[in-house]
């Protein structure tokens, strides 16, 4: 059996490969029919993905936005996007719609990034998460799709308004945090009081601190939720609480939490904790589970 | 299946790319073919914001179908070509392009997520043509770190080969 280095099959796959090189490559082919098609697959896809690609073209999340701003506006409203910059992890770009200039905040997948808008009001964006304000500031509107946490500066006198396509979301200062989830909107309040407006009937509700409501275009109302989940903001604060919840659901949490598949034996499933988990790694919360409830979880 | 805004927002995620590099196929200009596309999008979206029901049975087809129809109406429009009626089927041809289009916008989305000295180093032997040697001089560092950066290239090329055989089959 020939043996060829990745280097060397680099080489080749570049033009870069001498004779010796090529025919060794070509050897390693013919001797095994899946190594033939994955080295045909590989040179034809290096030639199609390098014949016109251009770094930022046809970008969709720049094109989405663009689009969710059109819509219900003049229809051929040109748009350009300026430098997207950075790579694929996060981006902050400036964008010119009509005659404003917007600036653009965004979270790759996976990421988690906290930044100051222009008034020192904080903003914590997850994964997938992208905003975009006024250049300038003036009003203290952003939009936003994704899920994001706001901890917002009070005394400057003038609301902070966060808009998705479902709700307007108003707050004097406060904490809170907005997700984005298709269509709906879902709006947590840590601290303070918020306001939130339906963006199609206008119709409004209060919120203050440990409230929840969710809204998607068409309910008519927000619809104030019952059962808050103080953990739906864990993804920021890092802290986990649970009061008498059953073992299936603190695992699910925290699976969700840290990305984990911890797996529950039927037996256990419905076994109670009352536990705070705060900053804690995942082997450290399960640790404290065993030892409270007696058990054996891994990771 | 009923258009709903999650339907094209999922949509609009899953094929935006590769109908803009179809589109492309058909006006010709990067440009033109990523208003041709936001205008299919903004129309069904329009549809939708107005509460009109719409019915789709295959919302990649239908999608490369609108697309093919509303750039050979761009054509027409802005060139004054004669450029046939609308269909509803795509063309064997055709069907062919959008294809050669997805497979297309994956290996995009693999390139935009290569770090970005491997990405510079790819496009600079690929699309300029050079060699190691000239790629070496021209960012300053040695022939092997050229060398290496491609390596990783391709071998992460092979695994994203599994991976987008997963995105289509998974």
């Amino acid at each position: 059996m020939t043996k060829i280095s990745d280097e060397t099959l680099t080489r080749y796959l570049f033009g870069e490969a001498d004779g010796e090189e090529r025919a060794a490559v070509e050897r390693w082919a013919a001797e095994d029919e899946v190594r033939r098609r994955e080295l045909e697959r590989l040179g034809r896809q290096l030639g199609l993905v390098t014949r016109r690609y251009r770094r930022g073209l046809f970008d969709p999340r720049a094109a989405a936005l663009r689009l969710g701003l059109r819509l219900g506006r003049r229809r051929r409203t040109v748009a350009a996007w300026g430098s997207v910059a950075a790579a694929v992890a996060v981006c902050a770009g400036v964008w010119w719609a009509t005659r404003t200039e917007r600036v653009t905040l965004a979270a790759g997948a996976g990421e988690k990034r906290t930044l100051l808008l222009p008034d020192s009001s904080r903003v914590t964006l997850a994964g997938g998460t992208e905003l975009s304000y006024a250049a300038g500031f003036e009003r203290r509107e952003v939009k936003m799709s994704g899920k994001a946490y706001f901890e917002v500066r009070s005394g400057d006198g003038a609301p902070f308004t966060v808009s998705t396509r479902a709700l307007r979301v108003t707050a004097l200062g406060t904490a809170f945090q907005v997700e984005t989830v298709g269509g709906a909107t879902e709006v947590s309040v840590e601290r303070g009081r918020v306001r939130v407006t339906a963006t199609d009937t206008r119709r409004d509700t209060t919120l203050s601190a440990g409230m929840a409501a969710a809204y998607e275009r068409g309910e008519g109302r927000p619809r104030v939720e019952k059962d808050y989940d103080a953990n739906r903001t864990s993804w920021k604060t890092g802290v986990l609480r649970f009061e008498g919840a059953s073992l299936r659901e603190v695992v699910a949490r925290l699976n969700e939490h840290y990305r984990a598949g911890v797996r529950v034996p039927r037996e256990w499933e419905e076994l109670e904790l009352t536990a705070t988990f705060s900053g804690a790694t995942l082997g450290e919360a399960l640790e404290i589970i065993n030892e409270t409830l007696d058990i054996r979880l891994t990771e | 299946m009923e258009v709903t805004i999650q339907l094209i927002e999922k949509s609009f995620r899953a094929y935006y790319r590769a109908l803009c590099l179809y589109a492309w196929d058909v006006v010709k200009s990067e440009a033109d073919a990523e208003d041709v596309v936001q205008g299919v999008f903004a129309e069904m979206l329009e549809r939708c914001a107005e509460g009109k029901r719409q019915e789709v049975e295959d919302v990649r087809r239908y999608l490369a179908v609108s697309v093919r129809n509303a750039g050979r109406r761009w054509l027409r429009d802005r060139q004054g070509r004669e450029t046939g009626v609308d269909v509803e089927e795509l063309s064997a041809e055709e069907e062919e392009r959008v294809e050669r289009a997805e497979r297309e916008a994956r290996l995009w989305d693999w390139v935009d997520a290569l770090p970005e000295r491997q990405r510079e180093v790819l496009l600079a032997v690929k699309q300029e043509g050079l060699s190691y040697k000239e790629i070496a001089a021209s960012l300053g560092v040695s022939e092997r770190t050229v060398a290496s950066h491609l390596r990783r290239a391709v071998s992460s090329l092979r695994r994203a080969a599994v991976k987008v055989y997963l995105f289509f089959f998974g």
